[in-house]
């Protein structure tokens, strides 16, 4: 029996095999291609069309502590910015092969920072001088120009009024200016700030665990724009026992943020923002007809129940306001779902899922008054589509930065109550279901 | 061989040629009414022009139920049928390939007059697809997209038959024959096909089943007055096929025709064989049923020669066989109903005693015409069918 069914096996193991062709189609003419079909239609949607359309702006999620650089800025007729900085780890004792010795004095501290030239602006002098200064109030990385400590319902005032408490020392100086030669011009890549005399006297304040440490403030004399990273304290430590020994030492800041003036912008009617620091969100709901009229047809068209190709919410960009609001990066943003009403729970209305299929990269540079930037919704109207057509879904979501530490200011864009050649709008694409029918 | 052996590869087959489908199958000709009548040949019954009411030594075809008291022995034959097709037409044209299986059958004598089996062959095949380059213009820019609508199966059928021998010389023969099937409709566009872009649309998909079934009848007898000589009649009904789209629950039932067939065999000489047969289905009558009515009774003939050119007593023999087709489509195209002619070429071999049989077919031939239907599809159609019986 064996001899004989493995021949009819083999035939038809092979014959499966050859069954497994590759087919090909048959190109025909779009316009009388056989078979069932279905067109792909544009619609937009304005405000006026989707009911229960609300907007707004919510800022203040991310403060300046949190960038990781220092901004500082001065001379501009609006938002002084200001960095501080503190250091609250320097070294007491000095190890050298053969002595561990208490340090007797410290010596040629100085503060290295790194500039950001991306993000440098220097006054039409072609320099700008910074300064660094004691600042004589207690602060965290919450301060903001107002207000030294401003977290948890805890708000603690600047004594010397807004703007910190700084003193009155100039404790050292560095000038940001151009390095020119014969074929380049270049940002230089570093400051230095030396300490001088005013060294020992600080660092010993500082170890002092019985004083409170106050750090630094690094501030614009003149006027021009930077960013700085990678503050960090070197200095040189004399130990007791070999006084004619000098040991370097360098220490990272514990704590940086900056203050601005003003602080923040409050929401201004008919304007929504997107951006970074203070990581602004615009929320937005309404709901979609489930027939839409579209672009280039009088006759309306089911939405729900097709496949959404592509949803956007446009909005339209206003005129900007002055820096330092106005964002100078592009920054990237994505779109979430809201779970919840933020016409009631605000800015802290829980966030769900992400939306967008792809970021989308807001860059100031190439938006002008009047241009549209896209939104992707997508995902969201391919959800609604889905669902039972006997409910009336509200349509909830956010646009947020990316990373709201990655730049500093907003895009502004109308909102519904605003001018109204500015108001948002929605654009899909879709495509009915097709209408099979038997043969 | 016994039943018992036979089942677990009877179930193996089965499941792996149910559908009878091969992925995005073209046939323009097939997207009109029911799709494309599929006949439940073995590649002898092709090589002979589709000849397959009547034929000595042994009909195969799950035609005629009465040949199955001519099989002695318990057995299980397959046949496999891919076709090459080349279309021509005034909006279409291009190259494709198909596949199927379109008869398997088992036999099995249950006492010297009376043989008792069962079949699963084609019926309609409903498998095309198109594709479709266009361009939609949308407001921020004109998107090219790519669109395939496709139709993958048909309607089968499984029939439980058997054939007696009344007598030496007359055999009658029944089947039973319930009629079943899916066609998964697609239609899938891709946007932006060639390219990626920064903001690409959503492809679209959508899709439906239709599925059929329904049930019918076939009676037939065989008649050799002589050793070189048979005829044959078979006549076969069917109940109305119920035909139901998944995605509405539209639902509409079809007439099945009522058909003849008679076909003789007619030994010219030792090693020589002529077999013919015509038949009549009144594919009219399904008409009504369908919304777009466009059908026509069917009409068909074929015949051909079989000359054995090698052989070794009773051990082995082969065949060589020539022969030709000429059938009326039911279903309507521009112009009326499509013609199929085809010239056939075939080769088989019996072996083990005729234990075993192995042949293979070549049909050359076209579908519809151009100046008529506005579309015209030559094709170059195989078929491989494989037998073995026990002792």
């Amino acid at each position: 029996m064996r001899v004989r069914i493995f021949p009819v096996r083999l035939a038809i193991a092979a014959l499966i095999l050859v069954a497994c062709e590759r087919d090909e189609l048959v190109d025909v003419d779009p316009e009388v291609a056989p078979g069932p079909s279905s067109p792909t239609l544009e619609t937009l949607l304005g405000t006026n069309v989707l009911s229960d359309w609300a907007d707004t702006t919510f800022g203040g999620f991310t403060r300046a502590g949190v960038t990781g650089y220092i901004q500082v800025v001065g001379g501009a007729p609006v938002g002084t910015t200001r960095g501080l900085l503190q250091y609250d780890v320097i070294e007491v004792t000095v190890r050298i092969p053969g002595i561990v010795s208490a340090v007797e004095t410290y010596d040629s501290a100085r503060v290295v920072m790194e500039v950001d030239s991306a993000q440098t602006f220097l006054p039409a002098a072609g320099m700008m001088i910074l300064q660094l200064v004691e600042v004589q109030q207690e602060w965290d990385v919450s301060a903001t120009w107002e207000f030294a400590v401003d977290t948890l319902g805890v708000a603690v005032p600047w004594s010397g009024g807004p703007g910190g408490s700084l003193g009155p020392t100039i404790l050292a100086e560095d000038t940001l200016e151009l390095i020119v030669t014969d074929t380049t011009t270049e940002m230089p890549d570093s400051l230095v700030f030396w300490l001088g005399e005013a060294s020992d006297s600080l660092l010993k304040l500082w170890v002092d665990s019985l004083e409170v440490n106050t750090g630094l403030a690094v501030v614009v004399a003149d006027s021009g724009h930077t960013r700085l990273t990678g503050a960090r304290l070197n200095y040189n430590m004399i130990p007791v026992d070999r006084p004619d020994t000098a040991v370097v030492a360098s220490s990272a800041s514990t704590a940086g943020t900056f203050i601005y003036d003003p602080t923040g912008t409050e929401n201004i009617e008919g304007i929504l923002r997107v951006g970074g620091i203070e990581g602004w969100r615009t929320y937005t709901q309404f709901v979609i007809p489930d027939s839409v009229p579209v672009l280039g047809s009088t006759d309306t068209y089911p939405l729900r129940g097709s496949t959404i190709n592509k949803a956007e919410l446009l909005l339209v960009s206003v005129d900007q306001r002055s820096p330092p609001f106005q964002a100078e990066d592009p920054f990237q943003t994505l779109t979430y779902e809201l779970a919840d009403d933020f016409l009631v729970f605000g800015p802290k209305t829980p966030v769900g899922n992400r939306v967008g299929a792809g970021d989308v990269l807001v860059v100031p540079d190439s938006i002008a008054v009047g241009d549209t930037v896209r939104f992707e919704l997508t995902r969201l109207l391919a959800v609604w589509s889905g669902v039972s057509q006997d409910s009336v879904p509200l349509l909830r979501f956010v646009v947020r930065p990316a990373s709201a530490a990655a730049t500093f200011g907003f895009w502004e864009f109308g909102a519904i109550d605003g001018d109204p050649g500015f108001t948002p709008s929605l654009r899909i694409v879709f495509t009915p279901p097709v209408g099979f029918s038997l043969p | 061989m016994s039943v018992r052996r036979l089942l677990p590869l009877i179930l193996a087959i089965l499941g792996s040629l149910a559908p009878a489908e091969a992925a995005a199958q073209v046939e323009l000709l097939g997207t009109v009414g029911l799709g494309r009548p599929v006949r439940p040949l073995d590649a002898r019954a092709r090589g002979l022009g589709g000849a397959a009411v009547v034929l000595h030594g042994g009909n195969l075809s799950a035609v005629n139920p009465a040949s199955l008291a001519r099989v002695y022995s318990s057995g299980i034959w397959l046949a496999y049928q891919p076709e090459s097709r080349t279309l021509q037409g005034d909006v279409a044209s291009g190259d494709t390939e198909t596949s199927s299986f379109p008869l398997f059958r088992v036999a099995l004598p249950m006492s010297p007059r009376w043989v008792a089996g069962a079949a699963f062959g084609g019926v309609l095949d409903r498998n095309w697809g198109v594709q479709v380059t266009d361009t939609v213009s949308l407001t921020a820019r004109d998107v090219p997209f790519q669109e395939t609508r496709t139709s993958d199966g048909g309607v089968n059928q499984v029939r439980l038959e058997s054939g007696y021998i009344i007598r030496p010389g007359w055999t009658v023969g029944a089947a039973f024959q319930y009629f079943f099937g899916e066609s998964r409709v697609k239609v899938v566009r891709v946007f932006d096909p060639d390219s990626a872009v920064a903001d690409p649309l959503q492809p679209f998909a959508s899709t439906t089943a239709i599925r059929s079934s329904g049930w019918g009848l076939t009676l037939g007898t065989e008649y050799q007055p002589a050793d070189d000589f048979i005829v044959g009649l078979v006549a076969s009904w069917g109940s109305d096929l119920t035909i139901r789209d998944d995605s509405t629950g539209a639902e509409i039932k079809v007439g099945l025709p009522l058909g003849l067939d008679i076909g003789a065999s007619l030994l010219l000489g030792a090693d020589l064989l002529f077999a013919v047969a015509g038949g009549w289905k009144n594919w009219s009558s399904a008409g009504a049923g369908l919304p777009d009515s466009g059908v026509e009774d069917t009409w068909r003939v074929g015949g051909g020669f079989e000359v054995r050119f090698l052989s070794s007593g009773d051990a082995w023999a082969s065949y060589l066989r020539l022969g030709g087709s000429y059938e009326k489509l039911p279903f309507k195209l521009e112009g009326g109903s499509p013609w199929e002619r085809a010239l056939a070429l075939g080769l088989g071999t019996d072996f083990l005693g005729g234990r075993g049989r192995f042949d293979a077919a070549i049909e050359f031939g076209g579908r519809g015409d151009l100046d008529t239907n506005a579309v015209e599809e030559s094709f170059t159609r195989y078929t491989f069918s494989a037998a073995v019986f026990t002792n």
